[in-house]
């Protein structure tokens, strides 16, 4: 039996590797974001061109897009963040769904902000923040992790739920699967199947020398080409005067999902905003900042090494497969492609609809 | 607000007015300068005390704002509590002229 | 609730529809016991009545007429409450006199109900100003009285409505909910508690107040135009409700204007009226006195609230009161007709020691009195105390200005366009001697009033001047007042940004030959889409 079992590993890792060489000559990077009015958009990277705007069901925007590591369906947070819909990339069809809300409790649910899928797609990980809605008064209530089966189907139901800390702003797996991290005033490592805190990184309590706490925040997923989650932080330094511009810095928190190595790196001072970053997976030390400008940043040096101006304010980046190409997006209503090494733009996707992206994620998949 | 260090000297000159310690500067409340942390610009004003560094343009960012509820005192949120207010106008930067302003609790 | 009309006036003058909306039905009061079966009609579903006329919520707090307006208007538009303008009206005048705010209670925030523009008032509270202050006025928490555990369900308000609150950048410097749920409802209850002394002395005066029927005089400034003077006729209709009609007549240029108007008084003493002056709509907030003979206030455009003319009204019938002094300052060894502007006025006008009066005349109704005013070249610079039978005032003598200020000193315009309309900002320079002694910026200073100056901006630091600013952000007017530039993106500037700029303000005058010249601050910034009554 015990052989027999290895035997089944064995062939499905064979097969893994068969299927993945198959694909490798022909993937392609596929984008996923979504757009008014509650579209979810896919585009050819390469092509450079928006294959499908599938029309979700609902009146709301699409936010969060999660997509499953097969790359065939995207989990979409939408409908006022009540909502995760489970679509085909391929057909539009809707798969899944799963209401946050609960009416029979009076509780009104948001996903809020975080939210993952964990790595072998069996699972999605939400946290909420629901409030009772009671006849003259609101209720807040503790906000939580919750976990719905992606074999839910149209009413999804979830299977596990416990109370985690306010203000988690984001949320992901880790390879393997066993670690969920939670980004909040610090970064908390639960097992996914119990609840148990396995280790908490410092953030805002941490006690670094000469430093304020660091102000960490960012909303937007785009980890998945490189495993590698970065995001940066402001802080100041308590030794150094406020006329002084040394004083207030920027860094970036990175967390190996992979590994679990954990790390912060101060890489500049202030010049300017960074909404969210992304890393490279060939050149693993180079990471990208956008806002109204775009930055790389090299995180084994510390250093800021290229900044351009971009046309308009955005608020994502994420990376291609290969490490050559960026993809800035979110705001308005077109992805800007820029070369890795040189920052030069070396492409655009128009939105056809030309409706605002806002602050949907803009994730990358292999097909 | 003391412990919330401004990012630099026009905005600590600001925060100090807001915290009664420059009485000369009077400015509108609702203006934070002095108070904006980070990586979020205010709404009126830059975290540098200025506007250079507020989204570029608004309408690029006002649904980043007015979707996830971001300054709900001064852009309506569609999370909520004015869940169609930007339902007609898809593009912020092309529709823009079409976004009414509200007044809570005129129904008419 | 968002509102889909062409015209700005049609949107403002249709906003607010409690305190503003009564014209058509002033007479129309409710007795106490119609007011109660009202509200257990439109708000009983989900307030309990919990008897003796009182209901889960709404019987535990007091507010002022614009704050009650408030609470509907969320009723209707977070919960989908359906209520007529009549009804609207009258739950709020029921609940503005019966829970409403003393006159001691709201002294110190007049400005947000008056919608000042550009004023702040820091919290004495540091927490306060942090948990409130960076997202609304002060006045917002400061004009309401709660205990704490109703403060506490206001705090689940926020966060269940705004969910996100505790993830913005002005909340992640701290435990924002950590804070707003176990420290904020005690420490709002301490200082705006639901019992008060002030309130239990003034409630019966809230629904007994004294009859403001009869002549006014009046006075006031009008940034960009300059002090005023007038005269009103009150005449009573039903209980709690009048109309007017007024006259005003600018002194620096002449230009005159007449008004008339509807008013309704809530609480006792909270005058809100609406007028037609000459060919503009215009709101009026005052607070009249306890004893009924004096109010003082701020009337404002229906269509721009940021302009408007501060008031100060008194008895026609006496007793002797300056309000206005015209000219402000007078030089030392001249000879200056100034006129006093009040009421009772006419009798033992004496201008102080070594001052000469000659040549007094006075108006028949005691609204003026006027006498040449000849001072020596030995007066020394200073204030005049200035005697009008009883009535005491102030006249500046000095041969140069010490110095001048803009007001205010930091302006906010903001860009308008499409359903928006810009909001403007009004500059005035005023003109200051530095009193006894000598110095500038101390307690003993004397303010000259406004000074007819010429306007000009510039870019306020480097980044401004390579934004170019000053050519986007709007144009400076001769009168101090700066009309922002459109909004929208602007494909000219970089980033296709908008016409947002960061300028400093010049005004210029010049007093007696020598010129005399201030600055300010103006930040021309990106529209607001949201207008509340208290902001």
């Amino acid at each position: 039996m015990v052989n027999g079992m290895k035997r089944a590993v064995l062939a499905a890792g064979v097969a893994a590797v068969a299927l993945t060489g198959a694909f490798a000559a022909q993937a392609r990077d596929i984008l996923l974001t979504g757009a008014k009015p509650n579209l979810l958009v896919v585009a050819d990277a390469k092509a450079r061109k928006v294959i499908h705007s599938w029309t979700l069901p609902g009146g709301g925007s699409p936010f969060a897009v999660v997509p499953s590591p097969d790359g065939k369906v995207a989990y979409v947070v939408t409908n006022r963040w009540e909502q995760i819909l489970g679509i085909e990339i391929d057909t539009g069809k809707q798969v899944f769904q799963a209401n946050l809300s609960m009416p029979e409790k009076n509780e009104r649910v948001k996903a809020m902000l975080a939210v993952d899928i964990s790595p072998d797609g069996r699972e999605i990980a939400v946290f909420e923040s629901p409030v009772r809605m009671l006849s003259d008064h609101y209720e807040v209530q503790p906000t939580r992790v919750t976990f719905y089966p992606t074999n839910g189907g149209m009413d999804a139901k979830p299977v596990r739920s416990w109370e985690a800390p306010r203000r988690t702003a984001q949320m992901m797996y880790n390879k393997a699967g066993d670690k969920l991290y939670l980004i909040s005033w610090n970064v908390e490592v639960h097992d996914p199947k119990t609840g148990k805190l396995l280790e908490t990184h410092a953030l805002a309590d941490w006690t670094l020398e000469n430093s304020t706490p660091p102000d960490v925040f960012g909303v937007w997923a785009q980890f998945e080409t490189s495993g590698l989650y970065v995001n940066p932080y402001f802080a100041m330094r308590t030794d150094s005067a406020p006329d002084n511009p040394e004083t207030y810095r920027t860094g970036m928190v990175q967390i190996d999902l992979e590994t679990g190595a954990f790390k912060t790196t101060d890489f500049e001072a202030t010049s300017g905003i960074i909404f969210s970053a992304a890393s490279n997976p060939v050149r693993r030390n180079e990471a990208y900042g956008v806002y109204t400008q775009l930055y790389k940043i090299d995180l084994d040096k510390g250093e800021t090494v290229k900044k351009i101006d971009l046309p308009h304010t955005y608020y994502t980046v994420n990376v291609s497969t290969d490490g050559s190409e960026l993809y800035v997006g979110g705001t308005m209503d077109d992805i800007g492609v820029y070369d890795t090494k040189t920052f030069e733009k070396i492409g655009a996707i128009d939105l056809p609809s030309g409706n605002d992206m806002g602050t949907a994620w803009v994730r990358v998949v292999q097909r | 607000m003391k412990h919330l260090k401004s990012i630099n000297a026009k905005a600590e000159r600001l925060a100090q007015a807001a915290d009664g310690g420059d009485t000369e500067v009077v400015m509108m409340q609702t203006v934070v300068a002095g108070c904006t942390a980070t990586f979020d610009p205010g709404w009126e004003v830059d975290p540098f005390g200025g506007v250079a560094a507020l989204c570029q343009p608004m309408e690029a960012d006002l649904y980043g704002c007015s979707d996830p509820c971001w300054w709900p005192a001064q852009v309506p949120d569609t999370i909520n509590t004015y869940p169609d207010w930007n339902a007609d106008a898809p593009s912020a930067e092309r529709d823009w002229r079409l976004l009414q302003t509200v007044f809570p609790g005129d129904s008419k | 609730m968002v509102v889909k009309r062409s015209t700005r006036a049609g949107l403002l003058a249709s906003a607010f529809v409690g305190t503003w909306a009564f014209a058509a039905h002033a007479a129309d009061v409710p007795a106490f016991y119609e007011a109660t079966t009202l509200i257990r009609e439109t708000c009983g579903t989900c307030h309990t009545d919990e008897g003796d006329g009182k209901f889960s919520r709404i019987s535990h707090m007091r507010k002022t007429p614009e704050g009650w307006d408030m609470t509907i208007g969320r009723m209707i538009d977070w919960h989908g409450l359906k209520i007529s303008p009549t009804h609207r009206e009258r739950i709020v005048k029921h609940l503005a006199d019966t829970q409403g705010l003393a006159p001691a209670e709201t002294a110190a925030y007049r400005w947000s109900l008056e919608r000042r523009p550009n004023v702040v008032r820091p919290a004495a509270d540091e927490t306060e100003q942090a948990m409130c202050g960076r997202c609304h006025t002060l006045a917002r928490p400061a004009l309401q009285r709660r205990d704490a555990d109703q403060w506490l369900k206001l705090v689940h308000t926020h966060l269940g409505e705004f969910p996100t609150t505790e993830y913005q950048a002005q909340s992640r410097d701290r435990r924002w909910w950590e804070i707003a749920s176990q420290e904020m409802p005690q420490a709002l209850a301490s200082r705006y508690g639901l019992q008060s002394d002030a309130w239990d002395s003034w409630r019966d005066k809230a629904i007994n107040p004294a009859d403001l029927s009869g002549a006014w005089s009046l006075s006031g400034t009008r940034p960009g135009k300059g002090p005023y003077v007038g005269t009103m006729e009150v005449e009573r209709g039903a209980k709690d409700a009048y109309t007017t009609r007024w006259a005003i007549r600018y002194l620096r240029n002449g230009e005159t204007a007449e008004a008339s108007g509807d008013v309704r008084l809530f609480t006792g003493y909270e005058w809100r009226g609406t007028s037609r002056l000459g060919e503009s709509t215009v709101r009026e907030v005052y607070a009249v006195s306890e004893d009924g003979r004096s109010l003082t206030g701020r009337w404002f455009h229906a269509e721009a609230d940021e302009l408007g003319g501060s008031m100060t009204a008194v008895r026609a019938d006496g007793p002797a009161t300056v309000l206005h002094v015209e000219p402000a300052v007078i030089k030392p060894g001249t000879t200056t007709r100034v006129t006093l502007h009040g009421a009772g006025l006419g009798k033992g006008l004496a201008f102080g020691p070594g001052v000469n009066v000659a040549n007094v005349e006075h108006a028949p109704d005691g609204s003026w009195v006027a006498a040449d005013v000849t001072t020596s070249v030995d007066t020394p610079a200073g204030a005049l105390a200035v005697k009008a039978g009883k009535a005491e005032a102030v006249l500046a003598v000095a041969a140069d200005i010490d110095r001048a200020t803009v007001e205010p000193p930091f302006a906010i315009a903001r860009l308008g366009g499409g359903s928006t309309p810009p909001v403007v900002a009004q500059f005035e320079l005023v003109g200051w001697l530095n009193g006894p002694d000598g110095k500038p910026e101390t307690d003993d200073d004397i303010r000259v009033g406004s000074l007819p100056a010429t306007w000009s901006v510039d870019n306020f630091d480097d980044v401004a001047k390579e934004m170019k600013d000053t050519h986007f952000a709007g144009r400076m007017q001769h009168n101090g007042l700066f009309v922002p530039a459109a909004t929208g993106p602007n494909p000219q500037r970089p980033f296709s940004g908008n016409n947002a700029g960061n300028l400093s303000v010049t005004g210029t005058a010049e007093f007696n030959g020598k010129p005399v010249e201030a600055q300010g601050h103006l930040i021309v910034t990106v529209q607001k889409w949201i207008k509340r009554a208290i902001e």
